[in-house]
């Protein structure tokens, strides 16, 4: 028997992890993903009765919302497989028979995937719905992300053809996945490791670390600063600087997604009951 | 076979399990006792690999449990003292996690549940305590496992059902089957176990099956109170008393007055026992 890696005892862990993740936290995924329902609801009933009027969200509001909900999603998933670290919750995913290994592809699966997928599923297409039934409700957030993401590409492009910056789409994507997975993954990674208030803990770490980095840069970026030469600073020195900060960027957020990931893999080694 | 060599393990400074060694072979039902707080569901724990020993070593057919294999996983059953209120009804919990178990029997957890007298379509977390543990009793003895760690079984369970239980027990698990179950209700499992494992802070007192034990100590259910009784329990009917076999007379092993026995005699009976 494989002790490591079987892809048929994986296929089978899955299945099971997919029907466990939508009996515990489907009603939650979906409840977020409903936030466009929700919040249109809320919107209409509010101008109905204070103006009389039928006003719709405007989508500068529905993007805000959107933003908020994915966050929302992000912190949720303290919760995903935070039983794992609850004694009465039993111990059960230790002792099924399954490897360490084909337990946290699936749960990474799960988290950055499955779960912001069915999110997305849900609230595009409650959103789209209500484009459709709704003619003053304007254009459904999926073309306006659409759109949004066409009118980028054609920017970059004019950027790239009239200066030698290397900003492209690709070179956005990288980090922009790896900072989603890093997000996801904290999350996920402050649920197996706190016993309680995992919430709390999580948002506890996130502004500590926020503050020792402000500090740390107050002291010792002025000095950089001082020792620079605006003045003669040429188009070379620019776009060197420019491209350094986005491939330390891309580094930087890679580098956190795989020690995020290894910190995972490693709770769900050593995790004791 | 599962082999403990010098186990350690602490809750932070308070040392629970010290230097103990066991050797638990195929085909037995063991009872481990011990009074409150000496370490029976920390040793369950660590011998089903939820724990890391901090000193020594415990290996089960050659394979350190804390490394979580599935091939030693699906060979073993952990019966926590505090069943999970799974949220489903009992048949979808069992074709879920049963397809991990290669021996899982579906058949024969609807067969036991019936005996035990549980429906197998009502809702785990609809279920009353006695209900849900014996619907994990069921569910552990359909795996078909090789060994069985068991805390307090028998804890939850009506009267009929802890005689459910022990037929259970005996009649669905295999003949090389091994099954450690910890308990204070000696009583209800006393016709069962065999050999029976005692242990005191920090230390294995008694590790002897119900032959070696009648074999060294005489239960007498007389009336005529001994002189060199090394335990005496007045009953309704007459006494209970425990002493030295030096005749080499057969009796019938209670359970209860020989743990009493022995914490009342530990040198005397780890002499006896070559501990």
């Amino acid at each position: 028997m494989n002790q490591v890696f079987s892809f048929q005892r994986f296929w089978t862990y899955f299945k099971y992890d997919l029907t466990q993740m939508w009996r515990n936290h489907s009603k939650a995924a979906i409840l977020i993903g409903g936030a466009s329902a929700i919040f249109y609801v809320t919107w209409l009933l509010f101008s109905l009765v204070f103006t009389q009027e039928w006003h719709t969200p405007v989508i500068e509001a529905r993007v805000v919302v959107f933003a908020l909900a994915f966050m929302a999603l992000e912190l949720y998933q303290v919760r995903t497989y935070g039983h794992l670290t609850e004694k009465k919750a039993g111990s059960a995913y230790l002792m099924l028979p399954a490897s360490k290994g084909e337990k946290f592809v699936s749960m990474l699966l799960i988290t950055i995937v499955v779960i912001p997928f069915l999110f997305m599923a849900v609230y595009l297409l409650l959103d789209g719905f209500l484009s459709l039934v709704d003619p003053t409700y304007g254009k459904a957030l999926v073309t306006s992300f659409s759109s949004a993401y066409i009118k980028l590409i054609e920017g970059l492009a004019q950027i790239n053809a009239e200066s030698p910056f290397r900003i492209t789409p690709s070179t956005m994507t990288v980090p922009s996945i790896a900072s989603y997975i890093c997000s996801f993954l904290y999350f996920l990674l402050c649920g197996i490791c706190f016993k309680r208030n995992k919430l709390v803990g999580a948002l506890a770490i996130l502004f500590g670390l926020s503050t020792v980095l402000s500090l740390v840069m107050g002291l010792v970026m002025p000095p950089i600063f001082e020792n620079l030469d605006f003045e003669n600073f040429d188009e070379d020195t620019i776009v060197r600087w420019t491209n350094g900060i986005i491939n330390g960027g891309v580094i930087f957020s890679c580098l956190c997604s795989v020690g995020l990931g290894w910190g995972v893999w490693y709770r769900i080694k050593t995790l004791q009951h | 076979m599962i082999q403990i060599s010098n186990l350690g393990f602490s809750y932070g400074p308070k040392s629970v399990l010290k230097n103990i060694s066991l050797k638990a072979s195929e085909g037995n039902i063991y009872g481990l006792l011990g009074e409150n707080g000496v370490g029976k569901t920390t040793l369950l724990t660590l011998l089903c690999g939820l724990k890391k020993p901090l000193e020594g070593s415990i290996t089960v057919d050659g394979r350190n449990p804390f490394n979580r294999e599935p091939s030693l996983l699906s060979d073993q059953f952990y019966l926590a003292d505090e069943v999970t209120p799974v949220h489903a009804k009992a048949v979808s919990f069992a074709k879920e996690h049963g397809v991990f178990w290669p021996g899982f029997d579906l058949d024969k957890f609807f067969t036991i549940l019936s005996e035990l007298e549980v429906s197998a379509d009502q809702k785990m977390d609809a279920m009353s305590a006695g209900q849900l543990k014996k619907t994990w009793i069921a569910f552990a003895l359909a795996c078909n496992a090789k060994y069985y760690y068991m805390d307090e079984p028998t804890n939850g369970l009506d009267i009929p059902s802890k005689a459910q239980f022990r037929k259970a027990v005996t009649k669905y698990t295999s003949e090389d089957s091994t099954l450690i179950i910890s308990t204070h209700q000696v009583r209800d499992l006393e016709n069962i176990i065999d050999p029976i494992i005692i242990l005191d802070n920090q230390e294995v007192l008694v590790n002897a099956t119900m032959q070696e034990i009648s074999e060294k100590l005489f239960f007498d259910y007389g009336t005529q109170i001994k002189a060199d009784a090394l335990y005496l329990e007045q009953t309704p009917g007459g006494c209970i008393q425990v002493y030295p076999n030096t005749t080499g007379e057969e009796s019938k092993v209670n359970v209860e007055a020989f743990f009493n026995t022995v914490h009342a005699h530990k040198d005397v009976i780890k002499a006896m026992f070559n501990l």
